[in-house]
């Protein structure tokens, strides 16, 4: 990795305390320098489709631009289009050609998006998802793009806008993320989605934090157990269970548990009742996954949202005074709030 | 430099700024309604309340992942801990059983809470003094012009305020003894808008032409006729305010 210059090595609060933490549940093979100063980086996720993952990270890398650079990097292999929510056409560079091999560097890829402090990068329209393997050479060429945005490029934050599905791929890039955002609407299926989506979360953290300790066989069989039977009501409290058994692991994955925070945002708000909804699923997933979780807010249903869409224009330039954008405001204030753990 | 495991970092966790001991925390009828030893009993209380709604049948969020008797299950904790924690009493002798000495059983504030006794209500003495209340507001217009020191005493407030500000009315107003409640029930003008006038607070007011009649009446009120000159005087302040920042 590149040599620290002096102005670079000083981290906030947050990465400086929680660095270990986080660090313990990222991949195996991901090579970090203890003094390399890291964006912080936001994750939108939520396991189902339509959730308004794309929405929320193209406005929300949108807001953050006002006062710091943004990189906002769309990791929805297959299925890309954040690059609609900027108005902009598919370069001729993408992501995809970090995944095939091609001569090509994250540089490269990186194109301005039309609002100040704020580059995007797109993924391909179509590249078959059959041909990538977690360990391809090009993912690992687009984890070191965005763990080294800051040394090398200069950006404060990294907006990861995730698809949907529980690929190992984007649990992973989940997992990297300082703060994840969890989308979801005020139904059944986005509810459930977005649990199984934890549940895997959960999952990849056990094998991940196994593989750094070198007890991948210890790891499963833990995973095994927790998800099979002795999960149920609760796999925090499973978990506690098997520290007797091997404290090393468990406080392995308790400490990647609280390197990281995990924010509810409920969108398509329509009614009263529903506000509740981001506050009732952070406090039960503390409960039951034992994450770090937050309520960010919640986003009203607006119909800005598709005009502004159609326009190909992003919303809180069309619409910088709907209601969706000024929930937003306070998702963000909550957002930054919690990446200085205050 | 690669990633250095060390089997004892994970260990040193986050919330180490508690003054009690967290290991004997963890499991007990604390973690199960996410308080902590130093809560008071209202931060109890409304922990119980919150995880009561969380933990029902009609809540989207629970949905797929608990059934109806892992819910009842953990309704069941919920209700046991609340039972232990709400009184003060169980909730120490509990303390002890698990070891926390440190600011054993609630909080100071919670125990002074307890130990006031408030009096018993009489039904008969509420309504005399409801009574005593609404005549007091009827009579207090007249009382001012009766009292004729007193109307003198509220008219060399009045003259001798040299610009036209809110500080005068409320000396006025501290000189005779009213509140806010009788002269909004006196002269129909909301005790927040007397408070912004006597507070000079021009911006949140309303336009000068309320204020104007809000002024008139409430000058009236005190017994004061030849008010015209300070009305004038205090709208153009409002005005010019209004001016600037609308």
């Amino acid at each position: 990795m590149k040599q620290l210059d002096p102005v670079h090595s000083i981290r906030n609060a947050f990465h400086r305390e929680f660095w270990r933490h986080w660090c313990v549940a990222l991949p195996n093979w991901i090579d970090l320098d203890v003094a390399m100063p890291l964006p912080t980086i936001i994750a939108v996720g939520g396991g189902k489709g339509g959730v308004g993952k794309s929405v929320i990270s193209a406005n929300l890398a949108g807001k953050m631009a006002r006062n710091s650079k943004v990189l906002a990097v769309d990791l929805d292999i297959g299925g890309a289009n954040l690059h609609t929510y900027f108005g902009i056409k598919t370069p001729k560079l993408t992501s995809s050609d970090l995944l095939l091999g091609s001569r090509v560097d994250f540089h490269d890829i990186s194109v301005p998006s039309g609002i100040p402090n704020l580059d995007i990068v797109c993924a391909g329209q179509d590249f078959g998802l059959d041909r990538l393997n977690s360990r391809a050479a090009g993912l690992n060429q687009i984890w070191a793009g965005i763990l080294e945005a800051k040394t090398k490029f200069g950006y404060d934050y990294v907006v990861l806008d995730l698809g949907a599905g529980t690929a190992s791929h984007t649990i992973d890039f989940f997992l990297g993320a300082h703060v994840g955002i969890m989308s979801v609407l005020p139904e059944p299926t986005s509810i459930e989605n977005a649990y199984s989506f934890l549940r895997a979360l959960l999952w990849r953290m056990i094998h991940n934090v196994g593989a750094r300790m070198g007890e991948e066989s210890l790891a499963h069989s833990f995973a095994e157990r927790i998800f099979n039977g002795e999960g149920h009501g609760g796999y925090s409290q499973a978990l506690l269970k098997l520290k007797e058994e091997s404290p090393r692991l468990v406080n392995g994955v308790l400490a990647g548990l609280s390197g990281r925070r995990l924010g509810f945002v409920a969108n398509q708000i329509r009614g009263q009742s529903d506000i509740e909804i981001a506050q009732s699923m952070a406090s039960i997933s503390k409960d039951f996954f034992g994450f770090n979780t937050l309520s960010l807010g919640y986003l009203n249903y607006d119909d800005s949202a598709w005009k502004a869409l159609r326009n190909r224009r992003l919303l809180i330039q069309d619409f910088p005074h709907c209601l969706f954008s000024r929930r937003l405001d306070e998702v963000l204030i909550r957002l930054q709030n919690a990446v200085r753990m205050s | 430099m690669k990633f250095e495991q060390n089997s004892n970092s994970p260990e040193e966790s986050p919330d180490s700024f508690a003054s009690f001991d967290l290991s004997k925390v963890r499991g007990s009828y604390y973690d199960m309604l996410g308080v902590l030893p130093t809560s008071t009993s209202l931060q109890v209380r409304e922990a119980y309340f919150r995880l009561k709604a969380t933990y029902t049948d009609s809540n989207q969020a629970i949905y797929s992942l608990m059934t109806g008797s892992d819910l009842a299950e953990k309704i069941k904790a919920i209700e046991e801990a609340f039972d232990v924690l709400r009184d003060v009493d169980s909730r120490s002798r509990y303390n002890e059983n698990i070891g926390i000495t440190e600011r054993a059983g609630a909080s100071r504030t919670d125990i002074l809470i307890e130990n006031i006794s408030f009096p018993p209500v009489d039904e008969g003495m509420r309504k005399a003094t409801r009574q005593a209340k609404d005549q007091k507001i009827r009579l207090v217009a007249g009382q001012i012009h009766r009292d004729s020191s007193l109307a003198l005493r509220i008219r060399s407030i009045f003259e001798s305020a040299e610009t036209p500000s809110g500080s005068t009315l409320k000396a006025m107003r501290e000189a005779a003894f009213v509140t806010f409640e009788d002269i909004e029930a006196n002269t129909k003008v909301g005790q927040e808008k007397i408070l912004l006038i006597e507070n000079d607070d021009f911006v949140k007011m309303p336009p000068a032409v309320y204020i104007k009649g809000f002024l008139k009446s409430i000058l009236s009120f005190y017994g004061i006729a030849d008010s015209k000159a300070f009305i004038e005087g205090y709208t153009l302040r409002v005005e010019s305010c209004h001016k600037k920042t609308k």
